[in-house]
């Protein structure tokens, strides 16, 4: 059901002021490289030099966009084109110069993120003619002499455009829905302000920005007689059923509002309550995509349904405006100005009272232009994309400051910026628990989706970055943006795997990959030494010039909860520690200092996810054994022999894990899933290991249940059932040497590879359906024979019961 | 008997508040952490005489406090916020509205 949302019809004032002189040129282009080759990048630009419309002040800047082109042949179809945008930039100050009939417009680009020879820009406007459309050529030229160009055709006299969608509670459905103020109706105004009349649209046409607000909205019925007042995450709540745009990937230039009745605090009028909880949002990423404005406080009491006829009305309807654009202008990334250093600002982010507290009573509107400050403009019309773009930066991590404070001069890796613009045809997910314990393992989940809707694409699912096909970045709490960058670099076969499109009614699962990826040490060392906030973004190149940025994802590490755990950081934070974490565990003699705080630290911890995990990675080298090298003996061309050091232990291996069991057990957090799966793969192993396949089963058993109430999708269920089947079968997996996440895949395959086996019975059970162990002991011989062979053939012993090495066994 | 409505606005992070009225303990309130999306951290109303009055405000997490002398009905409204190390307070007559 729609509401019946109508714009007032706008007003609006002359659309250039240089109208009957000469055609503004300012405005936004957009056009195809041109050279050194064609069609592989885009150029959003955006010319801010002279007035492009009434009552907006020309910023005097150059900015734009840059984006890679992705094509993707179809059999028999036109191919399928997508944009990524890759960085921004901006001019300040730039010259210009008239020569000819055109616009030369010159400058010195600087961009947001990352570093970048000097580069120059030269624009050659072709002016707007009646009945053409201007036009540009624009060379960027790097201080080598290396040049770029691009062919830019006007497109707009503003700057950004997006979509606003309002939704409307059915409790307020009386109009008026959206503000139309005559701005000269109230008696207190600025002198000699001409009066106009102002809209949402009009309010940020004027500022840069096209608005176009969608026709179709719905009706939310809030009439349940015991509803009372909205929270933000019942805001968010209602933002995720109603916002028809909030699926598919973000960031992109579309903004919801809700008129809705009162919030939980009724002295609040209007909210953007899609931020981070520590700033007393809903706490739900993307970020800044809608906001609330709230009828029934009581800035609204005497707000008419049409023209205002006492001043109490026009007072009403200046702050209905005024509360519709200053929640937009919180979802584009700004603060209140008083948080931004200027208490004095004239802007749609001051609040009246404040500034009358420093300026007198009635001041603010006796000043106010009804319009946003500069600084404000030169972030909405210039500033970086992501920090503007709705459900980009976090709110307030750019603020319109483009840098967290103190670390503008820091630089970024290039690329680290980039993000998707408009559909993709692969969706790249980063997400992980929101918060770490200080020193706490730091692994996040990638997950691919295919997002076409009709035809499957084949990707290569080795999303470490240690296969290169995919890169991390990370921006620390003091702001620096570093690269991840893995201790080794491995060339392997692509691991394809065909992500099929998700029909209507279809569980998602055969449309997506996930994997859980362990990002805490690197070539650099410790990403994540330092309590605070980090926001962690990948871009996943596959095949061709395919490239896919992800979302932006946010996490926080915690201070030590503990002096000892400080103390401890000092040993933790060190080469030995940092490689057993990267290798998931180590035997080698030369990392056996970290490997033995790490086990120390997971007993004295085991209540807690970070001894947890320690606990994992210290048992993974317990479950196989390990070789090590003779020492040297410096004879000249000596010839050095692999002897076996360790043997493996998966007995111990299940008893430093029990108590990580538990926790998880008993942590019903989805983020946690891919961590409780590596986990149980391990132990799985362990208990194939030592001849007990029903109490593998019995802990497959126990996640299937766990994951199961946790959201995983019916396919992951659906590896853990097979897999159980395959341990009842008598055809266990064998123990591998493997990192925890390669345990799972070869799990998978194994199960996937039974599943397809000519004579499978190409069902799969599905716990809680009991799982016996029939005809475990005919086949108990076949296994040991086959394992026989196996060890033959590698070389190597499997690890029997009987066999099975001391639990404390020195290196 | 008239009604005192402060609002903890500005520069609060999990902070401990107290309100004192004519030297008697009128508002204790702990966690009080301001909202940026609002500048607003917790609002709440205190009983006051009629006529003047003083309030004592007072952040012991931040060992600070300030004092002022208001007049019911006029200064129906307190905003606190902390600046610069120190409180500030608005005074109004006019509820205040957040956006």
């Amino acid at each position: 059901m729609s509401a019946p949302i109508a714009n007032p019809p706008a007003q609006p004032t002359t659309p250039n002021a240089n109208a009957g002189t000469e055609p503004s040129i300012s405005g936004r282009y957009e056009g195809e490289m041109s050279l050194p080759a064609s069609g592989l990048d885009f150029l959003d630009l955006r010319v801010d030099v002279d007035t492009r419309y009434a009552h907006s002040p020309v910023m005097k800047r150059v900015s734009g966009d840059f984006y890679q082109i992705n094509k993707i042949s179809v059999p028999g179809s036109p191919p399928k084109v997508s944009r990524v945008y890759r960085e921004s930039w901006v001019v300040n100050e730039p010259k210009v110069k008239k020569v000819g009939g055109k616009v030369e417009v010159t400058g010195v680009v600087k961009y947001w993120k990352g570093i970048h020879p000097p580069t120059s820009l030269k624009i050659v406007v072709e002016p707007p003619q009646p009945g053409v459309t201007g036009s540009c050529l624009v060379s960027f030229t790097r201080s080598g002499g290396q040049s770029s160009v691009y062919n830019c055709m006007r497109k707009a006299d503003s700057f950004r455009s997006l979509n606003l969608e309002i939704d409307v509670c059915k409790s307020v459905n009386i109009p008026p829905l959206l503000p139309s103020c005559n701005t000269g109706d109230h008696s207190i105004k600025p002198p000699g302000m001409a009066a106009r009349v102002l809209t949402i649209e009009e309010a940020y046409r004027e500022a840069g920005v096209k608005v176009t607000i969608r026709p179709k909205n719905s009706l939310i019925d809030d009439s349940d007689p015991k509803f009372g007042t909205w929270s933000d995450a019942e805001l968010h709540n209602a933002m995720e059923k109603y916002f028809s745009q909030v699926s598919g990937p973000w960031p992109k230039w579309e903004m919801w509002g809700v008129l809705a009745g009162t919030y939980d605090e009724p002295a609040v009028g209007g909210v953007m309550f899609d931020a981070a909880a520590a700033f007393g949002g809903a706490g739900k990423a993307p970020e800044r995509q809608g906001f609330a404005v709230f009828r029934r406080h009581e800035w609204f009491d005497h707000l008419p349904a049409g023209a205002p006829t006492t001043q109490e009305e026009a007072a009403a309807v200046r702050q209905f405006l005024y509360t519709w654009v200053h929640e937009a202008g919180h979802a584009f990334n700004f603060l209140h100005s008083w948080d931004k250093n200027r208490p004095d600002a004239l802007s749609w982010m001051n609040y009246d009272w404040r500034y009358d507290n420093l300026n007198g009573e009635n001041s603010f509107w006796s000043h106010f232009a009804f319009r946003f400050d500069e600084e404000e403009l030169i972030h909405l019309r210039h500033g970086d994309r992501s920090s503007v773009i709705m459900g980009g930066d976090p709110w307030a991590s750019g603020g319109h400051l483009e840098s967290p404070p103190g670390a503008e001069y820091l630089a970024a890796p290039p690329g680290a910026m980039s993000t998707v613009d408009g559909e993709q045809p692969v969706e790249l997910l980063v997400r992980s628990k929101e918060y770490f314990e200080f020193m706490e393992p730091v692994s996040i989940e990638l997950r691919v989706r295919n997002l076409f809707p009709d035809m499957p694409l084949t990707l290569d699912t080795r999303l470490n970055p240690e296969y290169g096909g995919t890169v991390i970045y990370i921006r620390r709490p003091d702001g620096r943006i570093v690269e991840y960058s893995p201790v080794m670099c491995k060339l392997a076969f692509p691991s394809p795997k065909q992500l099929v499109p998700l029909q209507a009614n279809q569980e998602p699962g055969p449309d997506r990959y996930s994997e859980e990826i362990l990002i805490s040490y690197g070539r650099y060392g410790f990403y994540f030494d330092e309590p605070g906030e980090y926001y962690i973004r990948a871009l996943y190149q596959g095949g061709g010039d395919l490239l896919i940025p992800s979302n932006v994802h946010r996490l926080r590490v915690g201070s030590p909860l503990t002096r000892e755990l400080d103390k401890t950081a000092q040993d933790y934070f060190s080469y030995e520690v940092g490689m057993n974490l990267y290798l998931e565990g180590s035997r080698s003699p030369y990392l056996e200092k970290g490997l033995d705080l790490l086990k120390d630290m997971s007993e004295r911890n085991k209540e807690s996810l970070l001894g947890a995990k320690l606990a994992m990675t210290v048992a993974n080298s317990y479950t196989y054994p390990f070789y090590d090298l003779e020492d040297r003996t410096g004879v000249p061309g000596e010839t050095l022999k692999l002897t076996k050091s360790h043997d493996a232990d998966p007995e111990a291996a299940l008893e430093m894990t029990t108590a990580a069991v538990d926790l998880f057990k008993n942590t019903p957090q989805k983020a946690l899933n891919l961590s409780y799966r590596q986990l149980v793969s391990q132990r799985v192993d362990c208990h194939v290991a030592l001849d007990q396949p029903e109490q593998a089963i019995k802990e497959l058993s126990q996640l299937h249940q766990h994951l199961s109430d946790n959201g995983a999708n019916a396919p992951v269920l659906d590896q853990i059932s097979q897999q159980a089947n395959t341990i009842r079968d008598a055809a266990p997996p064998q123990a591998g040497r493997h990192r925890l996440w390669e345990r799972v895949r070869a799990h998978d395959q194994m199960a996937s590879e039974t599943l397809e086996a000519p004579g499978s019975i190409g069902r799969i059970s599905v716990f809680p359906s009991p799982l016996k162990l029939k005809k475990r002991s005919q086949k108990k011989a076949r296994t040991k024979a086959s394992s026989k062979k196996e060890a033959k053939a590698t070389g190597r012993k499997k690890v029997t019961k009987t066999s099975k090495p001391a639990k404390k066994r020195s290196p | 008997m008239s009604k005192l409505r402060v609002d903890f606005q500005e520069g609060f992070a999990a902070d401990e508040v107290d309100i004192k009225v004519n030297g008697r303990d009128s508002l204790h309130k702990e966690g009080v952490t301001t909202r940026r999306m609002i500048g607003l951290a917790t609002s709440s109303e205190v009983e006051v005489p009629d006529g003047s009055f003083k309030v004592e405000i007072e952040v012991p997490t931040k060992n600070l406090s300030k004092t002022i002398l208001l007049n019911s009905p006029d200064s129906a409204h307190l905003g606190v916020s902390i600046q610069g190390g120190e409180l500030k307070l608005i005074v109004s007559r006019k509820p205040f509205g957040y956006a």
